[in-house]
């Protein structure tokens, strides 16, 4: 049984990752994809293509042996585009060929007619009635957070402030991009190597498209280099489905590897937003209404548009106590590229605007902002913007102190363009109205003494899988090296469910918490039964015993029941809670916003590895500060990805990020065995708002959208400018 | 992604070899030198790829040499051996500081001072240094050698005065003198590894404390690297002062046509523009005023 690969392999170069293991001989897969983001497809002529030397096929819709169909949540996009295209990157048809090159120039030689179509790029203009239908209905979802009567709140409120916020399309730009290769195996069955994040999901993709059934393929999950949310969605199910046709058509292993460019088109984005708020106060500063629409620009397919919408919904209202709310989400189609999956599922988004709200307030009410976000926080017992009472316990408290202080918060003499700023965050834990939430694993002690923990989560950096060890080696009493984690492969572990909401160690950590537990316990009284008392668990399998033992165990959490037609309810049991203070310098004359400084306090519950907790938190503020200031996936005057390559898409340098600090706080949550909280993607929800209070403390001007360019900056200030010499 | 599966690479073992090559396949081949940015084009390229000739073999185009107060750079040579020369760090300051910005670490291996000027980019980090630094391009042919001034290099957006058969051998230019400095400015979007949105460099010999002469020069801003004459001509004969340098900023405006692109829009490169003439020119007044 092959083993999990581990940070070591990575580092000295191993050949772990699935371009490694492709052999020169195998077949390479090539999309063509669309070079409109809408039009109806007329004609496709492949006869050129074929003709090209070193090409064995050329397959279209026709070809597709299974349900030309795919979708994580809705079944709306062809697996390869007939009748319609929809965005960019739709593709059309695939070549097989010898080698790359050959691919590539038959690629060149596909003609495609097309009647072009009207586009529409903008979520709120595609809700009109008039609007190009990307499919039947535009809107493809709306969901609510309802709480008291929000016209009285505002009746009883002495501020109001309004605003209007968006947000741009961020790209999770992994190192590696997406990769699979298709093995035909002598017994008729199917075995695909890839960067795999979630194989059972991707299992049920691959098998409708190739009409094989799931026991004749077997996926196998290689080192994963990095996802972000880009090898969650359907990426993963394309390439290993289009090496998996190309192997089934032509007999022979087959390759389908992304370059840089294609991956950036293809995988899923995060929701570009529009986001109109309101908020109501009292002159003390109780919050007493909370009113918002938000569009979130889905593109041109569903993905998990769905369930990112919920999430976003659910976190509109922030971690506050509000007596009124109500919200309004709308997940809409256009002809954009696919937004998904990406590290933080919907809450940054939110988090933005609400953390900026606050502060406008403050600023209205002459309030100290962390004052008045203390007045309004959760605590344990409150009811939340979904009408629900928290059982959770947060002490946001604690949590700004130690920011406050670690930051110097508005102390001592503020130095000429530097301002402070600061966002708070609460990340529902699990799926929470995602689905019904459910892990499992197996623990095995071999004949060796060898412990096994065989899950389907798989490794992509975040060290869950080191978790994991941790977590068996405690339970059963042996050290950590006497602790393997299987390989990912769907035929040989369990459905764990996927590696994605940050659920890998709340879910799959408890799953294999009592999977170990329930072996320790038969082994115990297996050892007690023979009379061999004083021998350990695993010395008694190896010397006495002499077989493997076994044990499966699931772990589930309780359906929440916050229903979004309604908007009321229990979105999420627990959160993971967070305060993230920022300083930064903002140079007048070139816009330029440097991070000086930041401090972040997290509530993990409890730390299980404090390594790869402290790595993802601080990788998670990382990308939060890019979102805030540098990434964003631009689109031209003609609608073609203007930077779909690592120079031009801005992902931050070493020069770019400040020191960070992270403090990280132990409170184990009331709900769950072993009390911890999640920790991949709350990192990122609250920079970019704190670099937004930050920006307005150094020059008192509210930028509202994302990034916070220089130019944008410039623009900002020259306004402010303007208005007080009008003044 | 375009195959290059087609493309022919010939690689000489000598530049009259190369020479040799270009003259027999004239107007047919692309020089690749580093390859950092030809490789990249090649592969987005609309039209059909041309055959390449490969000269990074030619040591004898790698060099550094001071020679009778000329700096000779031969065309090959790589930026990360600029920017570490102790002759460039002293006798043209100015370009070492621009060198060590053009990228990576590993582009900063593998890009040649040869490529970035005839690659042409209008935001070429080296490019302005040696504006203002007078520098003369030397073009070798089969049949001969030609001297060209930088400036008379550029004809266009990427029009070069190079007539096919020639290969660009060595860059050359006067070594600074005692009275004169230098200082290179780049305004990327992110801190490590951006491409210019704006950058440019300036050139001031002083005597007794009046500016004797001025050169700015300013990419990204117009189709190719231009002078900033009018704000040249506004410190000629002045002495540095908070006033006269924010004329001289101002004044560059009449000699920039920028465009809207992915990295900025044309008003904010303009305003950039004057805004990093104000503060590298406040920063030499400070110098030269010590």
């Amino acid at each position: 049984m092959k083993r999990v690969y581990t940070a070591y392999d990575a580092v000295r170069g191993a050949p772990i990752y699935t371009e490694d293991i492709v052999p020169e001989n195998a077949l390479r897969v090539k999309a063509l994809r669309s070079e409109h983001s809408h039009a109806l497809i007329k004609r496709v002529d492949v006869s050129a293509a074929l003709e090209v030397p070193g090409v064995l096929a050329v397959l279209t819709a026709r070809d597709v042996p299974g349900e030309n169909i795919t979708g994580a949540v809705v079944l709306d996009r062809p697996f390869l585009a007939y009748e319609k295209v929809r965005c960019l990157a739709d593709p059309i048809a695939l070549v097989v060929a010898v080698d790359e090159e050959a691919a590539d120039k038959a690629i060149e030689k596909i003609v495609v007619d097309y009647e072009v179509l009207e586009p529409v790029y903008d979520p709120v203009k595609a809700l009109e009635e008039s609007a190009p239908k990307v499919h039947e209905n535009n809107l493809l979802r709306h969901y609510k957070l309802r709480k008291g009567d929000v016209t009285r709140g505002f009746n009883e409120s002495d501020i109001i402030v309004e605003e209007e916020f968006r947000t741009q399309m961020q790209d999770p730009a992994p190192l590696e991009p997406e990769a699979a290769y298709a093995v035909p195996e002598k017994d008729g069955t199917l075995t695909i190597y890839g960067s795999i994040q979630n194989p059972f999901y991707v299992l049920t993709g691959v098998s409708r498209i190739l009409g094989l059934p799931r026991d004749k393929i077997n996926l196998v999950v290689m080192a994963i280099g990095g996802t972000f949310g880009g090898k969650s969605d359907e990426a993963p199910w394309d390439v290993c489905a289009m090496a998996g046709l190309a192997a089934l058509k032509t007999g022979k292993p087959a390759a389908c590897i992304y370059g840089r460019d294609e991956s950036m088109i293809a995988h899923s984005h995060r929701h570009p937003a529009v986001m109109r708020y309101k908020v109501g106060a009292t002159t003390d500063g109780r919050l007493k209404a909370l009113d918002a629409d938000i569009y979130f620009d889905t593109g041109a397919y569903a993905s998990v548009g769905p369930l990112v919408m919920l999430r976003a919904v659910t976190h509109a209202a922030g971690p506050y106590v509000v007596e009124n709310v109500r919200v309004d989400s709308y997940l809409v189609y256009t002809n954009n590229l696919t937004a998904g999956s990406m590290r933080g599922f919907g809450s940054p988004q939110v988090h933005f605007a609400v953390e900026s709200m606050m502060d406008i307030l403050a600023d209205k009410l002459g309030m100290d902002p962390v004052e008045l976000r203390l007045k309004n926080a959760w605590r344990q017992g409150v009811v939340t913007a979904s009408d629900a009472v928290l059982m959770d316990n947060p002490d946001f408290g604690v949590l700004a102190e130690k920011v406050c202080e670690e930051l110097g918060w508005r102390r001592g003499e503020k130095h000429p363009d530097e301002g402070v700023g600061i966002a708070f965050m609460a990340h529902g834990n699990s799926l929470g109205p995602e689905g019904e939430d459910k892990s499992s694993a197996t623990v095995r002690i071999s004949s060796d003494g060898t412990v096994h923990v065989a899950t389907s989560l798989t490794e992509y950096g975040t060290g869950a899988s080191r978790g994991f060890v941790k977590i068996a080696a405690s339970v059963l009493g042996v050290p950590e090296d006497r602790v393997v984690v299987d390989r990912v492969e769907t035929q040989k572990v369990p459905d764990s469910g996927g590696t994605f909401a940050s659920r890998s160690t709340l879910m799959g950590g408890n799953a294999v918490y009592l999977a170990a537990k329930r072996l320790r316990e038969r082994i115990e009284r297996l050892i007690e039964e023979s009379g061999h008392k004083g021998l350990d668990v695993v010395g008694f399998v190896r010397d006495v015993l002499r077989e493997e033992v076994s044990e499966y165990a699931e772990f589930k959490l309780p359906v929440c029941d916050y229903n979004p037609e309604t908007g009321k309810g229990t979105p999420y049991l627990q959160y993971t809670y967070g305060v993230v203070g920022v300083r930064v310098k903002v140079d007048r004359e070139l816009g330029v916003v440097r991070v000086k400084d930041i401090v972040a306090a997290f509530d993990v519950g409890r730390v299980v590895n404090e390594g790869y907790l402290t790595a993802q938190l601080e990788g998670g503020i990382t990308q939060g500060v890019a979102y805030g200031l540098l990434e964003e996936l631009l689109i031209g005057k003609k609608h073609k990805v203007l930077n779909p390559n690592l120079a031009d898409y801005l992902v931050p340098t070493a020069a770019d990020m400040p020191r960070v600090k992270v403090i990280v706080i132990e409170n184990p949550s009331p709900l769950t065995p072993l009390g911890t909280r999640t920790a991949g993607e709350p990192g990122i929800d609250a920079p970019a708002a704190a670099i937004a209070n930050a920006v307005y403390d150094a020059l008192k001007i509210r930028i509202t959208s994302l990034p916070i360019t220089p130019e944008k900056v410039v623009a900002a200030l020259e306004k402010s400018e303007a208005i007080a010499v009008f003044v | 992604m375009k195959s290059l599966s087609y493309i022919d690479v010939f690689t000489p073992r000598s530049l009259e070899e190369a020479l040799e090559l270009l003259d027999k396949h004239r107007g047919e081949l692309a020089v690749l030198a580093g390859g950092t940015d030809l490789i990249i084009q090649l592969r987005k390229a609309q039209q059909k790829a041309p055959n390449l000739l490969n000269i990074y073999m030619l040591d004898e185009l790698r060099y550094i040499k001071h020679d009778n107060e000329i700096i000779k750079i031969g065309a090959l040579t790589d930026f990360a051996t600029i920017t570490e020369s102790p002759i460039i760090q002293r006798h043209a300051p100015v370009l070492a500081e621009a060198a060590a910005t053009i990228g990576s670490v590993q582009i900063l291996n593998k890009a040649s001072i040869g490529g970035n000027i005839v690659n042409a980019s209008p935001a070429a980090d080296s490019l302005p240094a040696l504006y203002v630094l007078n520098a003369t391009l030397t073009l070798r042919s089969k049949t001969g050698t030609r001297k060209v001034a930088i400036e008379q290099f550029y004809k266009g957006y990427k029009k070069l005065d190079l007539q096919s058969g020639e290969l660009l051998t060595e860059v050359s230019f006067p070594a600074m003198k005692q009275n004169q400095i230098g200082m290179f400015f780049k305004h990327g979007l992110r801190q490590g590894d951006a491409i210019s949105v704006v950058n440019g460099a300036i050139l001031l010999e002083v005597l007794n404390g009046y500016v004797k002469d001025a050169r700015i020069a300013l990419g990204a801003v117009a189709p190719t690297v231009v002078r900033a004459t009018e704000s040249e001509k506004t410190l000629i004969g002045q002495r540095l002062s908070e006033d006269v340098i924010l004329k001289a900023a101002q004044a560059c405006l009449t000699s920039i046509s920028p465009i809207d692109d992915v990295r900025g829009s044309a008003a904010y490169r303009k305003e950039m523009c004057v805004n990093y003439l104000y503060m590298t020119l406040w920063q030499m007044m400070r110098m030269v005023n010590l």
